[in-house]
């Protein structure tokens, strides 16, 4: 990521913030807020199955343990948000890391059904474990009084500036040795083993950070939305984190964040026909899986990178 | 001096011998072959050698010290083993250099941290490793190629760019599975120009051909496997005119002129 | 022990319902090595097209289940080449096609909220009558006994054709080695295209015997399919009695566990036997010739 991108980030970020604050109209911070929550989700995503090759339908799973995680310490056992969020991201990851390590050495559709059962299970879970997560009542989240006025009054500010950092951290790792190692594992197992690179530890890794990225999606959902209901977690929900990273271009952190942007507006332009977007993301995935695989983004992208002075860019990264 | 040492290697799978109580060894600075017809259990050796299959019984050792048969593959590069393998596993999405890049993996340090805080010393690191892998392709002459998706190389162009990667962290021993199957006439004498280069800048090779004049062009000692057991070894012209080997490969009646 | 005869019988019925989700996976598995994550929702058209003919047009029973079949086979053949088709040319990841055979599902999902809604509907039963009783106080339903006698009969029936007719071999041929086959001289696109459709016909049959029980739902697709893709797991993707068998543990391990132990957590239970066996013995009970 070069100086201009970063520049560009900081301005887009500055701009929305100034959008926010001057309050010309909330209900664009909400889908502002909605756009930052499923970019945040992509780009995890992304990080396990666009850079590292591990499919995983089971995201909805870490999003649900980050957001029953901080609303049940918060509500249920008074705890701090400042303790709670932190403890939900650990928590999650530690999950994605006992979950992963097994489940990493599956492939093909084994390792997508492992991934599903996971989702699953979490859903099965936040359903039925009625003494902890109130099943479909759901958890209601005071978010004002759980997080004070000073910080409910910046949630947005704090939700998009993350967003912001998360970006910038998929894009660092990308450039560097290890989105190089990453991006082996994806390429040949086997051959990356040759050279040096340790496949499992990598997977498990970025399968930990997907996790992280999810949790932190969960805990903003979680407080921007101040209820909480099983049915968001479920496996469509992981179906349509997929479809947006496939949309986006797979490998691609702005284009998955763009998919999610378009995903996210879609229904609010649509109006009347808001019940058909999903329809059209299936179609839209069916198209773009046969026609370009490399994503609507992808195609864009190309170019772009072509002229880029991007310190690795000559002969590309690697990235298709 | 032996750099590569194998004492009676076993390899079973189930009923079948595959690999049947073999000795070899691989000297320093030396090109050892190692030849025999298709199953004659060369592969499976080179995967136990390469710590992708376990070993069923035996032993194998490096440089004098290290014992193979308890290790993971992707430990080997860093103690100076590296092989190619008889169906390429290139990175096929990523361009030449970037596969090449990726070779250096084990002589970079930046972990996980320095990485997604974007510290300078990761920018520094990826200038450096790209310059090595530019120089390193500019001597084999495919500079040319620095930004061809691997996918889309010939054959020949594959092979080169797996013994490249083979060879950018300077390994002391490069293990090579049938480097010249498929290569046309030109392919062939470059790749023997290459790997005789290597191995007078001081590299040990150990080949699996089947490629009998290849071999016998190329090797300073040669193994003969068939049906897992060695049957015979020595130089080039004692193995071609050695009565097992024409046996195995060629059958009774063939008479080498 | 009335009990255990009726947990018996919920767990036959609910592995029934897998089993013949399971023997679809297996039929397009066998010829084609793809997991077509499709299938539940395939079962799921057969179940509102049933609802469609039988309930809504109140057809006579023969043709709606006639009409149902055809109309889930066409499902089947688009399937295979409208995404099918045009991935295997581009010779796409594997990833790829399991990616394209969920968008298909969810594709599937929405039309059939949009066009018909999106509550549970009622379907009935194929045979009128009332609950037959087995002894003691364990009473059957009739469209348990159909769901469980014709999940057998078909998986009788594939195994039959998999294994003693030249369609079931040329179909098995394929599944080895495409290329040997089409040189073979078989005529491979053909055959895969009726792999689809038979694949969906049992996915229509599957909907019509279950959705009087379970109802019909555009959602309703999903979930099946995760289980009875377990079902195959557990069993072995390799012959259609593997993944019929699978299907009834699994459901028997339901029914037990939703019993005895409890039955909010029964859901977990299943989903949990699925991911250690992946991670224990992903071939399943009785792995495919071959390894996997």
């Amino acid at each position: 990521m070069n100086k201009k991108s970063r520049i560009a980030l900081l301005i887009l970020i500055i701009l929305l913030i100034i959008f926010n604050k001057s309050r010309i109209n909330p209900y664009y911070s909400q889908i502002i807020q909605m756009i930052a929550i499923n970019a945040i989700l992509a780009l995890g995503l992304n990080l396990v199955f666009g850079h590292t090759g591990q499919i995983s339908i089971g995201q909805a799973g870490f999003y649900a343990l980050g957001a029953y995680t901080s609303a049940i310490l918060e509500i249920k056992l008074n705890v701090s948000f400042l303790i709670a969020w932190p403890s939900a991201v650990i928590l999650t990851c530690l999950v994605a890391y006992a979950i992963g390590k097994p489940i990493l050495k599956l492939h093909g559709h084994y390792l997508a059904m492992a991934t599903i059962a996971f989702g699953m299970i979490v859903e099965s879970l936040a359903t039925n474990w009625l003494p902890v997560t109130s099943g479909h009542d759901g958890i209601y989240i005071p978010t004002r009084e759980v997080l004070g006025p000073l910080v409910a009054q910046n949630l947005f500010e704090i939700v998009v500036i993350s967003t912001g950092f998360l970006y910038v951290v998929c894009e660092n790792i990308e450039y560097s040795r290890i989105g190089r190692a990453i991006r082996s594992v994806r390429e040949n197992e086997i051959g990356a083993s040759a050279i040096g690179i340790e496949h499992s530890k990598y997977k498990v890794m970025m399968f930990v950070l997907g996790g992280g990225f999810s949790a932190i999606a969960g805990i903003f959902y979680a407080h921007l939305n101040t209820v909480i209901t099983p049915e968001v977690f479920n496996m469509h929900t992981s179906i349509q984190i997929l479809m947006i990273v496939v949309l986006g271009g797979i490998g691609s952190n702005i284009g998955v964040v763009m998919a999610a942007t378009i995903v996210t507006i879609l229904p609010e332009l649509l109006y009347g026909f808001a019940g058909y977007n999903i329809l059209v993301y299936g179609v839209l995935v069916c198209i773009v899986l046969v026609f370009a695989p490399k994503g609507l983004f992808g195609l864009i992208e190309y170019p772009k990178r072509l002229k880029n002075k991007l310190f690795v860019k000559e002969g590309g990264n690697g990235i298709t | 001096m032996a750099l590569l040492e194998i004492t009676g290697l076993v390899k079973k799978f189930g009923g079948l011998t595959a690999v049947d109580h073999v000795d070899l060894i691989a000297e320093k600075q030396k090109i050892t072959g190692l030849i025999g017809p298709n199953g004659a259990g060369k592969t499976t050796l080179f995967n136990m050698v390469g710590c992708t299959l376990p070993v069923t019984e035996g032993k194998i050792v490096f440089d004098g010290r290290l014992d193979l048969t308890k290790m993971a593959p992707h430990k080997l590069v860093y103690e100076g083993i590296t092989r190619t393998f008889q169906i390429e596993k290139l990175f096929k999405k990523m361009s030449v250099l970037e596969n090449i890049m990726a070779a250096y993996y084990p002589h970079t340090r930046t972990n996980l941290a320095s990485a997604i805080l974007g510290l300078p010393i990761v920018k520094r690191e990826e200038l450096e490793v790209r310059a090595k892998a530019i120089e390193l392709v500019e001597e084999f002459g495919l500079g040319s190629i620095l930004n061809v998706l691997a996918g889309n190389l010939s054959t020949g162009q594959q092979r080169l760019v797996e013994i490249m990667r083979a060879v950018a962290g300077k390994p002391k021993l490069l293990m090579l599975d049938e480097p010249a199957a498929g290569l046309n006439t030109i392919e062939t004498e470059n790749l023997l120009i290459h790997l005789r280069k290597l191995n007078e800048n001081g590299l040990s090779l150990l080949i699996i051909e089947h490629n009998m004049k290849f071999m016998m062009r190329l090797a300073d000692y040669i193994y003969v496997l068939n049906f897992g057991k060695l049957i015979a070894k020595g130089n080039p012209s004692e193995v071609c005119n050695d009565a097992e080997v024409v046996k195995a490969y060629l059958g009774k009646e063939y008479r080498h002129a | 022990m009335n009990d255990i005869a009726l947990l018996i019988i919920a767990g036959l019925s609910s592995g029934s319902i897998y089993g013949i989700i399971a023997l679809a996976f297996t039929l397009i598995y066998n010829s084609t090595k793809i997991v077509n994550f499709a299938q539940g929702s395939l079962l799921m058209s057969g179940a509102m097209f049933s609802y469609y003919f039988l309930e809504y047009k109140q057809m006579p029973v023969v043709l709606a289940v006639v009409l149902v079949i055809v109309a889930t086979s066409l499902l089947g053949l688009l399937l295979k080449t409208l995404i099918v088709d045009p991935l295997h040319k581009k010779k796409a990841e594997l990833f790829n096609i399991i990616i394209a055979t969920l968008a298909v599902s969810i594709v599937l999902e929405q039309l059939f909220s949009i066009f018909m809604g999106k509550r549970q509907f009622r379907v009935p039963s194929l045979i009128e009558g009332d609950p037959i009783k087995l002894g003691g106080n364990v009473m059957v339903f009739p469209e348990t006994i159909i769901l469980i006698v014709v999940t057998a009969f078909c998986v009788f029936c594939f195994w039959f054709l998999l294994n003693k007719t030249a369609l079931g071999r040329a179909i098995q041929a394929i599944g080895f080695n495409r290329e040997a086959a089409k040189l073979a001289g078989l005529k491979t696109s053909k055959l895969i295209a009726i792999t689809f459709m038979l694949s969906a016909a049992i996915s229509g049959i599957g909907g019509l015997i279950v959705s009087p029980i379970m109802g019909a739902s555009p959602y309703m697709g999903v979930a099946l399919g995760v289980k009875g893709f377990a079902a195959c797991i557990l069993g072995g993707m390799g012959n259609p009695f593997a993944g019929f068998v699978g299907g009834v543990i699994i459901g028997l391990a339901e029914s037990f566990s939703s019993f005895y132990i409890s039955s909010t957590y029964s859901p977990v239970f299943s989903y949990l036997i699925l991911l250690v066996m992946l991670i224990v013995k992903p071939s399943g009970l009785w792995p495919e010739k071959g390894g996997d």
